[in-house]
C-alpha cells in the first residue's frame, strides 16, 4: 500500500482542506435536492439535521485526537452505506455523479485519517476498509417516496454539518503531532484517549451514532 | 509432412538478447539419414535465404549439428536446419523464428497531470527501444486503497489515463511496471497530492472595458475555472496592441493571487489592445492552463497630444492690399491624436492687433484674405475629451523689403515646405560685413592664487558683437615687466594665467577679434597673494604642535621626576597654619633608647615626638650657621624665662625649639596623644634675607614654610624687629590653640619627612647639633623626632642610608646628659634646610 506522508503539517493540511471542500453543500446536498425536486427555499425548514444522526458539535470537541479520529472514520463509513443506499433510491435514469465523487472524498478523507492515526500511533484501530466505491449495502425496505426524499435530504444536512464540525476541531489542532489534548473552553476535557484507551485485548470505545434513513 | 518429421532445431522459438551469443541445433532423424543417404556433415543452415558460413556449425554426432552466432545484433528473422539430399538436393528439414531485443529499462520521468474536469493522465519515458512486444501496466495507491491498473494504448505505450475520480489532498502512490520477453522492471514510486499535478481550466468570459476617467487603463474581468474553489490561483496576463505580435506581461507580482478582474494601467490613449490570461495554482505547483480566449478592448480618448504640423502658403490676389493665404497642415496620427479629431480651430491675429479671426475648420487647408500687414496663426486640433496645445505661424507682411544693414547679427531661417505641409526648419547667423566690436570684454579674476589666477568674462552682446567673435586676446603684466599676450579661442569664457610672481600686482585686459579687427576692454587689476593658500597654516601647524609636544614632554618630564623638583624648587616645608602647641611635661620620662636598634624602629607611636626646626639660609656656610645660632644664644636669656621646654608648662617658652631629652619619659608619655615639634625660623629661606627669627613650638604635622606663614604674622615680625614680645605673644597662642587640638597624627608628622633623604640626614646632624644647643628643652622628644625622620626619610631608602641613621641615633642618645642648646638643625653644606 502506498505509505503515508510522515509531514504532519502536511497531513493536517490536507484534512482540513477536504473538509472545507465538503462541508461545503454545494458539493451534495444542493445537486440532491435538486436532482429530487426539493426546493431548497420551500423545504429548508424540513431538510434539517435530525439530531443524534452524527455526533455533535460539542462531542467532537470534548474528545482526544486519536478518540476523534476514530469517530471520525466510523462515522464517515457509515456515511458511505448510507450513500450507497442513496444512489440505489435514485431513479435509474437519474445518476447523481456528485454523489460518486463524494463516496470518492470521503474514501480520501478516511485515508488521511488513517495516515493521521497512524502519526499519533493508533493506525491498527482503522485499518484500511476494502469497500470500495459502489460496494452494495444490504437492501433497506423501500418506504414512502417522498419521506425517502426528506430523510436523504436530512442527511446530507447532517453530514455537511459533521464535516463543518470535524474541521473545526482540526482547525485547532496543535502544529505538532504531540499528544497534548486540545483545549476546550466550554467543556470539561474528558480525557478518552487515558481512561478509554482501547487495549489490543479488544475494548474500544463505542459511539452510539444513530444514522437515520 | 516428410520433412517435418524428419528433425527439429533446439530450441524451437528464440527470443534473444541483443549482443549476447545464440546456438541452435538441429537434429535429423536416423531413417531419414539413412533414407537419403546423408548424415550431420550434410546439415546446413540458412536464415532468410541465406546460407551461414560452415565455421558457425558444429558436428554433435552423426544425427545433430549446431550453429552459434555470437554477438547478435537486431534480428527478426528465420533460421532454417537443412540437407543435401542424394548430394545435391536441398532438403529443408525445420525452422524457427529468431528475434532479438532488449529487456524494458527502467521507466523514467513518470509524472502526472490532472486536466480539471478530467481523469488524471500519467506519462514517462519508456527507455531504449526494446524492439520486443512490451507491455507498460501504470499502478496506484493510496495507504489504504489499491486502485485497478491502467494499461496504456499501443498508440501511447508511455502514458495512461487513470479511470477513476482523482481526489485531490490525498497523497497517491504511482508507478509505472514494464515487461517484455526478456525481463521485467519498474520505475521509482513517486507520491504526491493530485492537487498539485492540476493543469486548471482556462479563465473564461474575459471581457475588456475602458473608463471615461483614465484614457490609459482598461478593465479585464473573466469567470475562474472551478479549481478556484480548490485552491487559490495566480495569473498570467498578456497583452498587445492590436497590429503588434509580441505580448506584453503584467508582473507577476501584481496576479498573484485569485481574482476574478485586473485593470491595466499606463496604457495608451485610444489604442485597441487584445488580452489574454492563464492561470495556475497560487503556489506555482501543477501545471498553466491554456490561454483563455483572446478580448480586446480600446481605450478612452484623451486630449491631442501633439499639435499639428501648420504652413503657409501666400497666393497673388488681385484685390489691391489684400493677399490670399493658404494655411495647411497635417492630420494627426492616432498616438498623437489620442482619439478622433473632430475638428480644427484656426486663429489670426494681426501684428499689433487685437482683431482675432476664428475659424473651424474638418479639413486640413484653409484659405483666407489677408491684409498685407504681418499675421500670426494659431492651429488646434479637438477631439472629444479636449483640445491640443496650439501650433504659432508668422505670416510676414507683404512689403518686407529685407534692408540689410552691416555689421548686424541676421537669423535666417529656411523651412521646406513639402505637398504634405512644411518640414523641419534650419537657421543660421549670419552678417552683411563684419566690423571690429564695438566694445572690448571685461575680464574679471574668478580666483587669483599665489602663482596663478583664473581669469572669466562675458561673451560679448550681438549688438557690439559686429561679426563674428573668432578669438580673445589676453594682454598681461606687471608694474614693471612686459606686457604678455595670451590668444584664447572665441567659445571659451574662462582662462587660468600660470607662472605668476607671487605678492605682485598684475593688470590684465582683454581684446575680441572679428574677421575685421579686434577692440580692447577695459583694464583690470589684481594682486597675487603671497602666501599660498595652505601654506601658512602649513607652517604654524607643525610649529604649534611641536611647541605642545615639547610642553607635554615637559609635563611629562616634570611629573616623573617631580620629586627631584620639588626638592630642588619647593622642598617639604611646615606649613605654619597647622601648627601646634600642646602640653608639655617637662618630666615626662624618657621612652626611646637610642642604643638599641629594635627599639627605634619597633614602636610605631610616635605621638611624643618633639621637633624643632631651624630654618636658615642655605648658602649660609657652616660658621655662618653657628653664628646664626649665636643669634639664638643671644636671645636665650630673654626666653628661657618663658620655656621650660617642648609641652610643658609655658608655651611662651616655646619661642625658642627645643627637643626634649630622652630621659623625660614621663614628658613623652604625657603628651603621647599630642604631636609636639617646634619650628624656628632665624632666617630667610634659602637665598631670602630673614626679616626676623621667629621660633615656634608646634604640634603641627606640616613642615614649616615661612612663605606660607600668614601675612599678618608676618607683618607682625616686621613691624616688631626689635621686640620679640609679639611674637612670643603670637606663638602663646598658637600654644594655647594646640593644647586643644593635640590629636595630630604622628604619621602624618612622618609624612612629612618622608620626602628628605640624604639632605634629611644631614639634617638630622644639624638636629643633632642643635640638640647640644636645645639640650634643656625636651630633648627627648627631639630624639624621637630624629627616630620618625629618619625611619621615614630611609624607611624606603638603602640601608646604608639607615645605619647612617642609626649613627646619628646614636650620637643623640650619647648627647643625651649634656645639654647643649635646644635648637636642633640639621646641617647641610651651603646652608640650614627647614624641615
Amino acid at each position: 500500500m502506498g505509505g503515508c506522508s510522515g509531514d504532519y503539517q502536511a497531513l493536517l493540511g490536507q484534512l482540513q482542506q477536504q473538509m472545507a471542500l465538503m462541508q461545503d453543500t454545494s458539493t451534495l446536498l444542493d445537486p440532491f435536492m435538486r436532482l429530487e425536486g426539493l426546493d431548497k427555499l420551500r423545504f429548508s425548514e424540513h431538510c434539517t439535521e435530525r439530531p443524534g444522526a452524527f455526533p455533535s458539535d460539542n462531542a467532537l470537541r470534548t474528545l482526544g485526537r486519536r478518540d476523534f479520529l476514530r469517530m471520525l472514520s466510523s462515522t464517515l463509513q457509515r456515511v458511505l452505506h448510507r450513500l450507497a443506499v442513496l444512489q440505489q433510491h435514485l431513479p435509474e435514469t437519474q445518476d447523481l455523479e456528485e454523489l460518486g465523487v463524494a463516496r470518492w472524498n470521503i474514501l480520501g478523507l478516511k485515508n488521511n485519517i488513517y495516515c493521521m492515526s497512524q502519526l499519533l500511533g493508533g493506525a491498527s484501530e482503522l485499518a484500511p476498509t476494502t469497500a470500495a466505491p459502489g460496494t452494495s449495502p444490504p437492501p433497506t425496505p423501500a418506504p414512502d417516496a417522498f419521506q425517502s426524499k426528506l430523510q436523504g435530504c436530512r442527511f446530507l444536512h447532517g453530514y455537511h454539518r459533521f464535516l463543518h464540525s470535524a474541521r473545526r476541531v482540526f482547525s485547532q489542532w496543535g502544529s505538532s503531532p504531540s499528544r497534548r489534548r486540545r483545549q476546550s473552553p466550554v467543556w470539561p476535557q474528558l480525557d478518552l484517549e487515558r481512561k478509554h484507551r482501547p487495549s489490543r485485548r479488544g475494548k474500544r470505545l463505542v459511539f452510539r451514532v444513530r444514522l437515520t434513513r | 509432412e516428410l520433412l517435418h518429421s524428419c528433425g527439429h532445431i533446439n530450441p524451437p522459438s528464440a527470443v534473444v538478447q541483443c549482443g549476447s551469443n545464440f546456438t541452435a541445433v538441429c537434429v535429423v532423424k536416423e531413417e531419414c539419414m539413412d533414407f537419403f543417404h546423408v548424415n550431420a556433415n550434410y546439415i546446413y543452415w540458412k536464415t532468410s535465404h541465406f546460407t551461414i558460413p560452415k565455421e558457425q556449425y558444429t558436428i554433435i554426432n552423426k544425427t545433430a549439428s549446431s550453429v552459434t552466432f555470437t554477438n547478435i545484433g537486431l534480428l527478426n528473422t528465420h533460421l532454417t536446419c537443412n540437407v543435401l539430399t542424394f548430394g545435391q538436393i536441398e532438403q529443408n528439414v525445420y525452422g524457427i523464428t529468431i528475434i532479438s531485443g532488449f529487456p524494458p529499462e527502467k521507466p523514467k520521468n513518470l509524472d502526472c497531470i490532472v486536466d480539471e474536469g478530467k481523469k488524471m493522465l500519467c506519462h514517462w519515458d519508456p527507455g531504449r527501444e526494446t524492439h520486443l512486444e512490451t507491455n507498460f501496466t501504470l499502478k496506484s495507491e493510496w495507504a489504504t486503497e489499491k486502485f485497478a491498473d491502467c494499461k496504456p494504448k499501443h498508440d501511447a505505450p508511455s502514458s495512461c489515463v487513470l479511470d477513476y475520480t482523482i481526489v485531490y489532498f490525498v497523497n497517491i502512490e504511482v508507478w509505472v511496471e514494464a515487461e517484455n520477453a526478456l525481463g521485467k522492471t519498474k520505475s521509482d514510486h513517486i507520491n504526491f497530492d493530485p492537487v498539485d499535478k492540476v493543469k486548471p481550466s482556462a479563465p473564461r468570459n474575459l471581457s475588456v472595458s475602458n473608463s471615461e476617467e483614465l484614457s490609459s487603463i482598461l478593465k479585464l474581468a473573466w469567470s475562474n475555472p472551478y479549481f478556484k474553489t480548490v485552491a487559490r490561483l495566480k495569473y498570467n496576463i498578456q497583452y498587445r496592441t492590436k497590429d503588434a505580435s509580441v505580448w506584453s506581461q503584467i508582473p507577476c507580482e501584481d496576479t498573484a493571487s485569485t481574482r476574478s478582474s485586473f485593470t491595466v494601467q499606463d496604457l495608451k490613449p485610444f489604442t485597441e489592445y487584445v488580452f489574454r490570461i492563464r492561470c495556475i495554482k497560487a503556489d506555482g505547483k501543477g501545471y498553466w492552463s491554456d490561454w483563455s480566449q483572446e478580448a480586446s478592448g480600446i481605450t478612452y480618448e484623451d486630449r491631442p497630444s501633439k499639435t499639428p504640423s501648420f504652413w503657409y502658403k501666400i497666393e497673388p490676389s488681385h484685390v489691391h492690399a489684400y493677399r490670399s493665404v493658404l494655411l495647411i497642415w497635417k492630420t494627426l496620427p492616432p498616438f498623437k491624436a489620442n482619439g478622433k479629431i473632430l475638428d480644427f480651430e484656426v486663429t489670426l491675429t494681426r501684428w499689433k492687433s487685437s482683431q482675432l479671426q476664428n475659424y473651424t475648420v474638418n479639413d486640413t487647408k484653409l484659405r483666407v484674405n489677408l491684409t498685407n500687414d504681418r499675421y500670426i496663426a494659431t492651429l488646434t486640433a479637438r477631439n472629444l475629451v479636449g483640445r491640443s496645445d496650439a501650433s504659432v505661424l508668422t505670416i510676414p507682411a507683404f512689403d518686407f523689403q529685407g534692408n540689410l544693414t552691416e555689421s548686424k547679427c541676421y537669423l535666417i531661417t529656411v523651412t521646406p515646405v513639402y505637398a504634405d505641409g512644411p518640414g523641419s526648419s534650419e537657421s543660421i547667423k549670419a552678417y552683411l560685413k563684419q566690423a571690429p566690436p564695438s566694445k572690448g570684454p571685461t575680464v574679471r579674476t574668478k580666483k587669483v592664487g599665489k602663482n596663478e589666477a583664473v581669469l572669466e568674462w562675458d561673451q560679448l552682446p550681438v549688438d557690439v558683437q559686429n561679426g563674428f567673435i573668432r578669438n580673445y586676446t589676453i594682454f598681461y603684466r606687471t608694474n614693471v615687466g612686459n606686457e604678455t599676450a595670451v590668444n584664447v579661442d572665441s567659445s571659451h569664457t574662462e582662462y587660468t594665467l600660470s607662472s605668476l610672481t607671487s605678492d605682485t600686482l598684475y593688470m590684465v585686459r582683454m581684446a575680441a577679434y572679428t574677421d575685421e579687427g579686434g577692440k580692447d576692454g577695459p583694464e583690470f587689476t589684481f594682486t597675487t597673494p603671497k602666501f599660498a593658500q595652505g601654506e601658512i597654516e602649513a607652517i604654524v601647524v607643525p610649529v604649534c604642535l611641536a611647541f605642545l609636544l615639547t610642553t607635554l614632554l615637559g609635563v611629562l618630564f616634570c611629573f616623573n621626576k617631580r620629586d627631584l623638583i620639588k626638592k630642588h624648587i619647593w622642598p617639604n616645608v611646615p606649613d605654619p597654619s597647622k601648627s601646634h602647641i600642646a602640653q608639655w611635661s617637662p618630666h615626662t620620662p624618657p621612652r626611646h633608647n637610642f642604643s638599641s636598634k629594635n627599639q627605634m624602629y619597633s614602636d610605631g607611636n610616635f605621638t611624643d615626638v618633639s621637633v624643632v626646626e631651624i630654618e636658615a639660609n642655605v648658602k649660609k656656610s657652616f660658621p655662618d650657621d653657628l653664628k646664626s645660632l649665636d643669634l639664638f644664644k643671644k636671645e636665650k636669656p630673654s626666653t628661657e624665662g618663658h620655656s621650660s621646654g617642648i609641652g610643658g608648662s609655658s608655651c611662651m617658652s616655646s619661642s625658642r625649639p627645643s627637643i626634649s631629652s630622652s630621659d623625660e619619659t614621663e614628658s613623652a608619655q604625657n603628651t603621647s596623644s599630642t604631636i609636639q615639634y617646634s619650628t624656628v625660623v632665624h632666617s630667610g629661606y634659602r637665598h631670602q634675607v630673614p626679616s626676623v627669627q621667629v621660633f615656634s613650638r608646634s604640634e603641627s604635622t606640616q613642615p614649616l614654610l615661612d612663605s606660607e606663614e600668614r601675612p599678618e604674622d608676618l607683618q607682625l615680625v616686621d613691624h616688631n624687629a626689635d621686640d620679640i614680645l609679639p611674637r612670643q605673644q603670637y606663638f602663646k597662642q598658637n600654644c594655647s590653640q594646640q593644647e586643644t587640638n593635640p590629636d595630630i597624627s604622628h604619621f602624618e608628622q612622618s609624612k612629612q619627612v618622608s620626602s628628605v633623604n640624604e639632605e634629611d640626614f644631614v639634617r638630622l646632624q644639624q638636629q643633632q647639633i642643635s640638640n647640644h644647643i636645645s639640650q634643656s628643652c625636651g630633648s627627648g622628644q627631639m630624639k624621637m623626632f630624629q627616630e620618625v625622620s629618619a625611619a621615614d626619610a630611609f624607611g624606603s631608602g638603602t640601608e646604608g642610608q639607615i645605619e647612617r641613621f642609626q649613627t646619628v641615633g646614636m650620637e643623640a642618645a650619647i648627647d643625651e646628659g649634656t645639654p647643649k642648646s635646644y635648637l636642633p638643625q640639621t646641617v647641610r653644606q651651603g646652608g640650614y634646610m627647614p624641615q
